[in-house]
């Protein structure tokens, strides 16, 4: 099984080296929404609550901007780059079972490459990030993004087994991105720092994020609940992936 | 029945299948034996395919059952491969899956198949007959006794189609068995037992 397992892992992962589609998003997308958003937002003063400590922080809404503009980017692309990859793959990794392959290690394997995935991806939108409002903690901004982009991952392969049609799977991922992120943020949502965000997964990468960004605190138990909901999501992804798999061999 | 013996390595006994109120399937029986080659024909959407799959153990049944005596090669009617790989990653997701160390027959079904000039194409960028040539060569690599396929040549040309069915007669001589399904009347010739698929249950048909 550790075997097929690391054949399963390597070859995901050219798999996703091979979706150019992903690839473009990344190399284009990212920095041009970064450009954007930072076209759009000021220099004017915005407070940002940890909610953690307990405190408001104070920063440029340019920095607030482009930290919830980078969660919102990354967790589209994971997302994408997941579900595409489940849905593409289904009747091949169906087949595949059939043939003999673990279901074990197939799973494992693509869950692993989707980890290595979202650290690359992570690594990526932090070091761009720089570029433009360089941050004060970037290990710290990169273990918040991490942990939204892979529960983003998780919500992919959830969708991917769980939708219908693709469009419907993309509308999804697109949507929740979308409210989940916006909602974190202060500048186009006055709720932003009330409790109700606390209940969408990107609350707590942002809360790492902004506090390795702009202040020098971190609750290292957000990092681990971001994981929580990576881990809970991807569970239920498995299981659906599980199901998706099975085969009814005949013979005795 | 050319080279065929008494054992049957493939049985199907009075199996049924139901999507919801559609009853594909009423109840198929037939048996296959070693070195003999079976047709299957039918309508379009006479459940041939999903027989098939049921044989392949991808479906079950509602009812009755399937007892195979040996390895199966399952070619789809639709191309089942990895459109984002290149054809021999997919052939290495298939020798890990088959666990076939020496790679089985891999090499001579890939000059058979004329895929080696498209070994390192990425499958999304090579024709649909070739990605049907690897669909077949997946399902042939690991040497297996029970051969179920699905209009394997969908998409080949004249020259690959004949290649097919002289590797077909090959493996029929080898002692195996071959399941095909067939929409084309001149191949009826070929098979050593022709049966037709309708109204969910087959009947043998005379071959030309």
């Amino acid at each position: 099984m550790i075997s097929q397992s690391l054949t399963a892992l390597r070859l995901s992962l050219m798999e996703q080296k091979h979706n150019h589609f992903a690839m473009l998003l990344l190399a284009l997308y990212l920095p041009a929404w970064y450009g954007i958003i930072y076209g759009l937002t000021d220099n004017a003063s915005i407070g940002f609550k940890l909610r953690a400590f307990n405190v408001f922080v104070a920063t440029s809404q340019h920095r607030l901007g482009l930290l919830t503009g980078m969660l919102n980017a990354t967790t589209l692309i994971m997302g994408f780059v997941a579900l595409t990859g489940v849905r593409r793959s289904a009747p091949v990794d169906r087949r595949l079972v059939l043939c003999g392959y673990s279901r074990a290690g197939l799973i494992t394997g693509r869950f692993a490459a989707l980890a290595v995935a979202s650290t690359l991806v992570a690594a990526y939108a932090v070091a761009v990030l720089a570029a433009f409002t360089p941050p004060r903690h970037p290990g710290v901004v990169f273990a918040g993004t991490f942990g939204a982009v892979l529960t983003y991952a998780a919500v992919g392969v959830l969708v991917g087994v769980a939708a219908r049609g693709d469009l419907e799977g993309f509308f999804l991922i697109i949507m929740l991105s979308l409210v989940d992120t916006f909602l974190q943020n202060p500048i186009g949502n006055p709720a932003a720092n009330r409790v109700v965000v606390e209940y969408f997964p990107s609350y707590l990468p942002m809360q790492i994020v902004a506090g390795g960004a702009i202040a020098d605190r971190v609750a290292w138990w957000q990092f681990w609940g971001s994981l929580g909901w990576a881990v809970g999501l991807g569970i239920l992804g498995l299981l659906g992936f599980w199901h998706r798999t099975r085969i009814a061999r005949p013979h005795a | 029945m050319n080279g065929a013996t008494l054992t049957p390595s493939l049985m199907v006994s009075e199996v049924a299948r139901a999507f919801g109120r559609h009853q594909v399937l009423r109840s198929v029986t037939f048996a296959a034996r070693t070195g003999e080659m079976v047709g299957i024909v039918g309508e379009n959407g006479a459940g041939k395919s999903t027989l098939l799959r049921i044989i392949a153990g991808l479906l079950p049944p509602s009812r009755g059952r399937v007892d195979l005596r040996g390895r199966i090669g399952y070619c789809p009617q639709e191309p089942q491969v990895h459109l984002g790989l290149t054809v021999a990653q997919n052939l290495e997701w298939f020798r890990a899956a088959y666990r076939l160390s020496d790679g089985g027959r891999t090499e001579a079904l890939v000059d058979a198949l004329a895929l080696r000039q498209h070994l390192t194409a990425l499958v999304s960028d090579v024709s649909g007959g070739t990605r049907q040539k690897l669909n077949l060569l997946l399902a042939l690599m690991h040497d297996p006794e029970i051969l179920l396929l699905d209009e394997p040549y969908q998409g080949f040309d004249w020259e690959t189609y004949l290649g097919f069915w002289g590797l077909a007669e090959e493996f029929r001589r080898a002692g195996r068995v071959i399941v095909v399904i067939s929409h084309l009347f001149f191949e009826r010739g070929r098979f050593d037992t022709l049966l037709r698929l309708r109204d969910g249950v087959v009947a043998p048909e005379a071959a030309a």
